[in-house]
C-alpha cells in the first residue's frame, strides 16, 4: 500500500468570489489521484494548513465526500501564509510526525501563495524528496512516470524515483463527484485530525536570517481614462470596425 | 561579483546584464555571465561583461534537476557574488529557488522592477493580489539570488563586448532519480515576445467560444492568452496565463473578450501600448485601461469576426 497526500490551498484566502469550499485547483489534483488505476492499493490523505479551523473543515470534508481516505488539519492563527520557507517547514514537521513514510505528496496548481511552485519545490527540499513541478500526467508504478513541462513548448516525459513532491498543472481532469457512501463517512463518520506543530526560536530565526525588509510604497494610478467606445447599432458592423482598428494598428489576416 | 545566471535567450541574457552592469557601478563590481551547456557556442558570446563562465558537461543536454543542481550548487559555493540574477522561466525558477532554500540564501522572485539610489539597490515586486508593490532593500554584503520577471533598467554600458569563455569541467555524480525519457514539442505560440495578444475570459468561458478566440488568433498569427479563471477551467494552459500569477505582457495589441479587467490581471497587461475590450458590462475596469473599448457580448463579436474574416 503506497502513502500518499494531498495538500489543499488555504480556502480562507480567497481569490475571487467563484471559490468556496474547494477552489478548483483543489478538486482537479483531488480527482486526478483517485482517478489513477491503481487507487485500490493507495492510501489518500488530504491535509490543510489554514487560520481559519471552520473553512479549513469545509474543504476536507469536501475531500472525503469525494473518495479521500483521511484528512488532517493544522491551524495557526495570524500566520504568515506568504513566507514559503515558514509554511514549508510546518508542513514538513507535520509531515515528519505524523506518517512513518510518504510515498508521494501532491499539491495543485494553486496553494497558499497563488502558485504551488514555490511551496512545492520548498517542500521537496525541507523533506529531501525529489520534486517534479508543473506535472501534466502521472502513473504511480514502480517508480513515476510523469509528463512536465519544462518551458513554453516543451514538455518531458519522464520516470522519477520515490518519495517525490509532484505539484499539478492537469488541465484535462476528469472531475470526481460525491458518492452517498462517501457523503456519509464525510459528514457522519470520519474524524478529522488536528495536528499541532511547534517551531523553535532557532528554526525560526534560521527562517528570518534570510528574509528581507520592505516597505509598501505608493505607485500612481496608470489607468488612462480615456477609452475611446466603438458604439454601432450592428455587432457586425463593430466587428468589421475592430478589423479594420487592427489594420489601422499593422495587423492584417495572413 | 554580479553574476547573470544566462539562458538560450539572447534578449533576455542582455536584458539582465543590463541590471547586472548597472547595479555593478553603484558598487564597482564586476559583472560576469554563467551559462551551463555541454558546449561553447555563439549565443555565450558577445555580451558587455568582464567574464564569461561555461559549465560544461555532455550530460547537460537535457534538464535533469540532479545534475543542474549539483553543477550550479557547486559554483554558487565554490565563489563569491553579492547578487545572482535569472529571468524566472521554468527551469531556472525551479533550480534557483532550491538552491536557495538548501544553502538559506536569500532569493526574491517575480521581481518587476529595479530602483538604484544613494540609499541603495531596491527590487520592487507586486503583492499577490496586485493591490500594493513591495520595495526590498538588498544587503549587498551577502548573497542574493534575484529572479526577474519584468525589468525597465537601461544602462550606458561603458565595457565592450567580451567574446573570451572561461570553460570548467562540471563533474558530477548523481543517483539517477531522474530518468529522462523523451522530450515532447508542443505546438504553442509563446505570449512572451508576442506582438498581438487575443485574450480571453469569463466572458466567454465556453469551450466553443474559445476555439473561436484561437481560431481568430491563428489568423492574425497571434497568440492566445487569458486570465487566471480560464486556466482552471482548462481552456489555456498555465503558460498562457496573463496575470499577476502568470505571464507580464507589453505587446503591441492586447484585444481583451470578456475580460473584466480584475487588478491580477491588469498586473500582467496593463502596458500593453494598445488595448482592445469588449465587455458586456460598460463599467468593467479593463475600459479604464484600454485604448478602445466595446461593451457587447464577447462571444457574438468572435463569432462576427470570424465569419467576416472566412468571407
Amino acid at each position: 500500500m503506497r502513502e500518499v497526500l494531498i495538500i489543499l490551498s488555504n480556502i480562507n484566502f480567497k481569490i475571487d468570489e467563484s471559490e468556496k469550499d474547494l477552489i478548483d485547483s483543489d478538486r482537479n489534483i483531488i480527482s486526478e489521484v483517485l482517478n489513477l488505476n491503481n487507487r485500490d492499493e493507495l492510501r489518500v490523505n488530504a491535509m490543510i494548513f489554514t487560520d481559519d479551523l471552520s473553512y479549513g473543515d469545509k474543504a476536507l470534508k469536501s475531500a472525503i465526500s469525494l473518495g479521500v481516505d483521511k484528512a488532517y488539519i493544522i491551524e495557526k492563527k495570524d500566520f504568515d501564509f506568504y513566507n514559503i520557507r515558514l509554511v514549508s517547514k510546518y508542513l514538513a514537521k507535520a509531515i515528519k510526525e505524523n506518517f512513518n513514510a510518504m510515498d508521494a505528496i501532491f499539491f495543485g496548481r494553486l496553494s497558499y501563495t497563488g502558485d504551488s511552485f514555490l511551496l512545492a519545490s520548498a517542500l521537496a527540499d525541507e523533506l529531501g524528496y525529489n520534486r517534479i513541478l508543473n506535472s501534466k500526467f502521472f502513473l504511480l508504478d514502480e517508480v513515476v512516470k510523469i509528463r512536465k513541462e519544462i518551458d513554453y513548448n516543451i514538455d518531458y516525459e519522464m520516470k522519477v524515483k520515490y518519495p517525490v513532491v509532484i505539484s499539478s498543472i492537469r488541465e484535462d481532469v476528469k472531475r470526481k463527484y460525491a458518492s452517498i457512501l462517501n457523503l456519509m463517512k464525510a459528514y457522519n463518520d470520519s474524524k478529522i485530525e488536528k495536528i499541532d506543530i511547534t517551531i523553535t526560536k532557532e528554526e525560526l530565526l534560521e527562517i528570518f536570517k534570510s528574509d528581507y525588509e520592505y516597505n509598501n510604497i505608493e505607485v500612481s494610478s496608470e489607468d488612462n481614462g480615456n477609452c475611446q467606445f466603438i458604439e454601432l447599432e450592428n455587432d457586425k458592423d463593430v466587428a468589421i470596425k475592430i478589423i479594420e482598428k487592427l489594420e489601422e494598428l499593422g495587423f492584417v489576416v495572413k | 561579483m554580479i553574476f547573470v545566471f544566462g539562458s538560450s535567450k539572447r534578449e533576455k541574457n542582455e536584458k539582465l546584464i543590463n541590471i547586472a552592469n548597472k547595479i555593478a557601478m553603484t558598487k564597482n563590481e564586476e559583472v560576469a555571465i554563467l551559462f551551463l551547456d555541454t558546449e561553447d557556442k555563439e549565443i555565450h558570446k558577445d555580451y558587455f561583461v568582464d567574464k564569461i563562465y561555461i559549465l560544461k558537461n555532455k550530460k547537460l543536454l537535457y534538464y535533469n534537476y540532479d545534475n543542474y543542481f549539483s553543477v550550479l550548487n557547486k559554483f554558487i559555493n565554490d565563489n563569491d557574488f553579492s547578487i545572482l540574477l535569472s529571468q524566472n522561466a521554468l527551469v531556472e525558477r525551479e533550480i534557483l529557488n532550491s538552491i536557495a532554500n538548501k544553502n538559506k540564501l536569500s532569493i526574491l522572485n517575480d521581481i518587476v522592477d529595479f530602483k538604484m539610489d544613494k540609499d541603495g539597490v531596491f527590487c520592487r515586486k507586486n503583492s499577490f493580489r496586485d493591490e500594493s508593490v513591495y520595495e526590498y532593500k538588498l544587503d549587498l554584503n551577502k548573497k542574493n539570488i534575484l529572479v526577474v520577471k519584468n525589468s525597465n533598467v537601461k544602462c550606458d554600458i561603458l565595457k565592450e563586448k567580451n567574446r573570451n569563455v572561461n570553460i570548467v569541467d562540471a563533474e558530477f555524480d548523481n543517483e539517477g532519480n531522474y530518468e529522462i525519457l523523451r522530450d515532447i514539442e508542443v505546438e504553442k505560440k509563446s505570449i512572451d515576445n508576442a506582438k498581438i495578444i487575443f485574450s480571453g475570459g469569463r466572458g466567454i468561458s465556453n469551450e466553443k467560444a474559445f476555439n473561436n478566440l484561437r481560431k481568430l488568433a491563428q489568423m492574425y498569427n497571434a497568440a492566445v492568452a487569458g486570465s487566471r479563471p480560464m486556466v482552471e477551467l482548462g481552456f489555456i494552459n498555465s503558460s498562457e496565463q496573463v496575470g499577476q500569477t502568470g505571464n507580464i505582457v507589453s505587446p503591441d495589441v492586447y484585444i481583451a473578450f470578456g475580460i473584466s479587467g480584475s487588478i491580477q490581471h491588469l498586473a500582467g497587461m496593463k502596458n500593453s501600448k494598445n488595448i482592445i475590450a469588449i465587455n458586456n458590462c460598460k463599467n468593467a475596469n479593463i475600459f479604464n485601461f484600454a485604448k478602445y473599448g466595446v461593451v457587447d457580448d464577447a462571444n457574438v463579436i468572435l463569432k462576427d469576426m470570424l465569419e467576416i474574416l472566412n468571407k
